[in-house]
């Protein structure tokens, strides 16, 4: 690695897009309905069901549940998941997971607090386990066998630019050869004001001269300037992406 | 590829709030252990933390964090160079805040720490922060340390900052993670770990920068890998083997062989499990090679989100001095690393040391550090 190659523009192919928010859950490409949109985000019972061990996602609590789900659904949309029966194809996937979040899981942090204020002999452990941002990362992990990199960006405001810009540096620095990027969030009292809305969606970015097959579109960014391409469309985030998508 | 100079190193802990005091206390094998005054523990089993002393709540933010970044940042060089970024890690921020406004007190302003470092130094660009469990620090270093050797930073903070909360505490409590007694990393008869505070700050620069600006480095960032074990939630694999891809990759970035580390300065937090997984990874890693190996945490406990970057400081230091602290709170160390811990302070010779940390959610991180020449 040299400089002059790494300050060059990073870039990566889109394959894959999963999101569970009050429009509904889905994956790939939309009918042009607005994906980032006000209300609360169903539990996707009916994706989490669909993989192996469905049954134990139950105990997960919704800001888990919901990330889960669309981390699973961009990997299926991608081509990494074979189907509903053996996530992961059985591989351990060379992919790292990148998550923004405004909320953080605040809402299970509340529900663990009661129930330290009722009896702090009985304080929950399984609310405390999911009281980290980046619970649900871990729980996608196993349960799709990656062993990348794996962290949570806290953001003031959701937008999801530095988890973008960061999963384009992984694969620049050649950690990873996919890297999934997105934002989870479900905040504590609904809110109409955009963007603060709660909801998980997540992109698979792949290394260009590695991606086989259809892909949605070549991301790019400067490494020294904000912003980002979508082929040579301006766009300032992944909220303003998943628009153009 | 630019190197990775440290040029500038802050730290406050219960055992002190320079780092030059937190390290000479530590050789002497000191633990600030005590009975916890912050909340009552009537409820809890364990009843002990590394508390700092008179870490006050400030009033507009209702949260000792604010207080604890003051007290962090109180002598460290300023200015910062105008092209200098942010990286920051917390786990759990103001948490502190959030209990009194789940307790029904008046809410107090959010703290959002990473605005607050920035106008601390006059930048614009508070950067971002990262969470990533139990190596978030390590990880904020990790990514540092690739933007400034790709050329894309000359120049980075990083800052890392936890306090102790009820909150955090009766999780843990929660999970019988913690100890009873005394943590003990390594020892045959280790029972939990102890929570602690602090916070610890590093700025980074590449060879180019440093050189530009006077600066000789107080060590280099050499290597650094992460990797998840994809194993379970909350414990770790025990084979090891996420921290094992974690070191690998860092000694692949550094070009260098196992056999060139010199010393270690692992997470042990006491637990049984992870510090069975990082005595299983080692094996791997290194073999027959006993390299010798310490944890701070039985002398400044677990500082959850803090603790990479403030091991780190204190990795600085071990690595100019070529000494590691004493792990604190050992008596008997397990039988296969007998000869590698110690409560006693341990000499080594050599360039490289190694500093790992893991986390929930199977999370690992690898850090190399040579010292200066």
């Amino acid at each position: 690695m040299n400089t002059d190659k790494t300050t060059a523009r990073m870039s990566a192919r889109i394959t894959g897009l999963g999101w569970v928010t009050a429009a509904g859950c889905g994956r790939g490409r939309t009918d042009g309905s607005p994906l980032w949109q006000a209300g609360e985000p169903k539990p996707p019972t009916s994706v989490l069901q669909t993989l192996r061990g469905g049954s134990r996602f139950g105990r997960l609590d919704l800001f888990s549940q919901i990330g889960v789900a669309a981390v699973s659904l961009a990997l299926e949309d991608a081509g990494h998941l074979d189907g509903t029966t053996s996530p992961g194809n059985g591989k351990n996937l060379n992919i790292g997971l990148i998550c923004a979040t405004a909320s953080s899981c605040e809402r299970t942090d509340h529900n663990f607090y009661k129930t330290v204020q009722d009896n702090p002999r009985l304080a929950s452990p399984g609310l405390f386990v999911y009281t980290l941002a980046t619970s649900f990362l871990g729980e996608a992990a196993l349960r799709f066998a990656i062993n990348g990199t794996s962290l949570a960006l806290i953001e003031p405001q959701p937008s999801g630019s530095d988890a973008l810009r960061l999963g384009l540096e992984q694969l620049s620095f050649g950690d990873e050869d996919v890297v999934i990027v997105g934002i989870c969030n479900l905040f504590e009292k609904a809110t109409t004001k955009a963007p603060f809305f709660s909801g998980a969606l997540f992109l698979v970015l792949e290394k260009e001269q590695k991606r086989q097959g259809s892909f949605y579109a070549t991301i790019s960014c400067n490494p020294k300037k904000s912003g980002f391409y979508y082929n040579d469309q301006a766009c300032a985030d992944i909220l303003s992406l998943i628009k153009i998508i | 590829m630019n190197e990775v100079w440290v040029v500038a190193t802050a730290a406050v802990s219960a055992l002190g709030e320079k780092r030059s005091e937190i390290w000479q206390r530590l050789l002497t094998g000191e633990s600030a252990m005590a009975p916890i005054q912050r909340f009552a523990t009537d409820p809890y089993y364990c009843k002990i933390a590394a508390e700092i002393k008179d870490l006050q709540t400030d009033p507009q933010f209702a949260s000792r964090l604010p207080t604890l970044l003051k007290r962090l940042f109180q002598d460290f060089p300023a200015p910062l160079p105008d092209n200098c970024a942010l990286i920051g890690a917390t786990l759990k921020g103001d948490i502190d805040r959030q209990e009194k406004i789940w307790q029904g007190k008046p809410a107090a302003e959010k703290f959002a720490a990473a605005t607050w470092v920035a106008q601390h130094f006059g930048l614009d660009d508070p950067g971002i922060t990262i969470n990533a469990a139990c190596a978030s620090s390590t990880i904020a270093l990790t990514t540092a340390a690739g933007r400034i050797a790709s050329g894309q930073q000359e120049a980075i903070l990083v800052w890392a900052a936890e306090i102790l909360a009820e909150f955090v505490f009766a999780g843990f409590a929660s999970l019988q993670a913690l100890t009873p007694d005394c943590c003990r990393p390594f020892a045959k008869n280790r029972n939990g770990l102890a929570l602690g505070e602090g916070g610890a700050a590093l700025l980074l620069m590449s060879d180019r920068q440093a050189r530009k600006e006077g600066h000789k480095p107080l060590a280099k960032i050499r290597g650094w890998g992460v990797a998840n074990d994809a194993v379970h939630l909350t414990a770790p694999a025990q084979d090891g083997r996420g921290l094992i891809k974690a070191c690998r990759r860092a000694l692949n970035r550094a070009a260098l062989e196992a056999e060139e580390i010199a010393a270690i300065n692992a997470h042990g937090t006491g637990t049984i499990h992870n510090d069975g997984m990082e005595i299983a990874a080692f094996s791997e890693l290194f073999g027959r090679r006993k390299v010798p190996f310490h944890s701070i945490k039985g002398a400044l406990g677990h500082t959850l989100g803090a603790a990479g970057a403030l091991e780190t400081v204190i990795a600085v230091d071990s690595l100019k001095n070529q000494l590691l602290p004493p792990t604190t709170g050992l008596k008997e160390a397990e039988k296969e690393i007998a000869d590698q811990v110690s409560s006693e302070k341990q000499k080594f010779s050599g360039e490289h040391l190694l500093l790992t940390n893991s986390g929930f959610g199977g999370v690992n991180a690898a850090l190399i550090l040579a010292g200066s020449e």
